[in-house]
């Protein structure tokens, strides 16, 4: 990955936590490493049960990025639906659905899958996307209003 | 283990930041040692267990020092994983973390190319320090 490929991401100023689950360390590393570039905490997850752990210690976490097609206790899709289930705060992006189950996908994950192969900019801005939302979410009513921002659909 | 390198040439070291790969399958561990060690200005790679870490070294990445725990899961020990470093990454320095270290010997070098041993529970400044030392031994070879 080039400088000027990772110049693209969008840089934090506030950093968030993003476990990217990928069995394979090599594809694993490189996304790793751009998100932290940009400048999210990140933590790598070889497994579901390892993102599990993670998850159940109780340290703030606010986006899991995992494969689909994840072996062991859940897949990906099984993990983002005990995401949704138990942790509310925090988005989930799945990566390389395959097109006859990407309805499941858009069921269960934000806004659809990524499909692989994809740059992680790709990733950089669905989070993006995704944290902006919580946050215009969390905001009053009355002042999304006063800034002519349209009703939330619900996600 | 027989497991040939992929790579016919050992790769130089990072010209940048030293880079440390930190090989532990407890999850919680091994990301606090590698947010330290980042922190610190290492940079980090982390595998999950000895196969992850053979991937890696096996693909040529710029590694300057492996650190691993000796008892893992799996196939490759750390002990197997060093074995496998001094043949095929001989200029890759290791550093083993192991809790049946004796207690007298607080980090010890055994021969030239064997691993160094770090006794657990370890002292993450202490084991900075080491990290150093091996870095530094590995620039001045």
């Amino acid at each position: 990955m080039s400088s000027s490929d990772q110049s693209a991401g969008t840089v934090q100023t506030v950093s968030e936590t993003i476990i990217v689950i990928d069995p394979d360390i090599l594809v694993r590393m490189v996304i790793a490493d751009y998100l932290r570039e940009c400048g999210y905490a990140v933590i790598e997850a070889a497994s579901v049960e390892e993102a599990l752990i993670v998850l159940a210690s109780g340290r703030p976490v606010h986006v899991v990025l995992a494969e689909v097609s994840l072996h062991g206790a859940m897949d990906g899709f099984a993990l983002a639906q005990h995401v949704r289930q138990h942790f509310t705060d925090i988005d989930v992006i799945l990566t390389g659905s395959p097109t006859s189950t990407a309805n499941k996908a858009h069921d269960l994950c934000d806004d659809g899958p990524l499909d692989k192969p994809y740059h992680p900019k790709e990733i950089v801005k669905r989070i993006d996307l995704l944290r902006e939302r919580r946050r215009v979410s969390a905001r009053p009513r009355s002042a999304r209003q006063s800034e002519g921002l349209p009703p939330l659909k619900p996600m | 283990m027989t497991e040939a390198a992929t790579q016919s040439a050992e790769p130089e070291p990072s010209p940048g930041r030293p880079v440390v790969l930190v090989v532990d399958d407890e999850i919680l561990l091994r990301s606090v040692v590698a947010e330290y060690l980042r922190d610190a200005g290492i940079h980090v790679v982390e595998a999950a267990n000895g196969r992850e870490a053979i991937t890696v070294l096996a693909a040529g990445e710029a590694v300057d020092v492996v650190f691993s725990d000796v008892r893992m899961p799996g196939d490759v020990s750390g002990y197997d994983l060093a074995e496998w470093v001094r043949i095929n990454r001989p200029a890759v320095r290791v550093l083993l973390a192991s809790g049946y270290v004796g207690a007298a010997s607080r980090s010890r070098r055994v021969g030239d190319n064997a691993p160094t041993l770090l006794p657990k529970p370890f002292d993450y400044e202490l084991l900075l320090q080491q990290l150093r030392g091996l870095i530094g031994r590995r620039d001045s070879a």
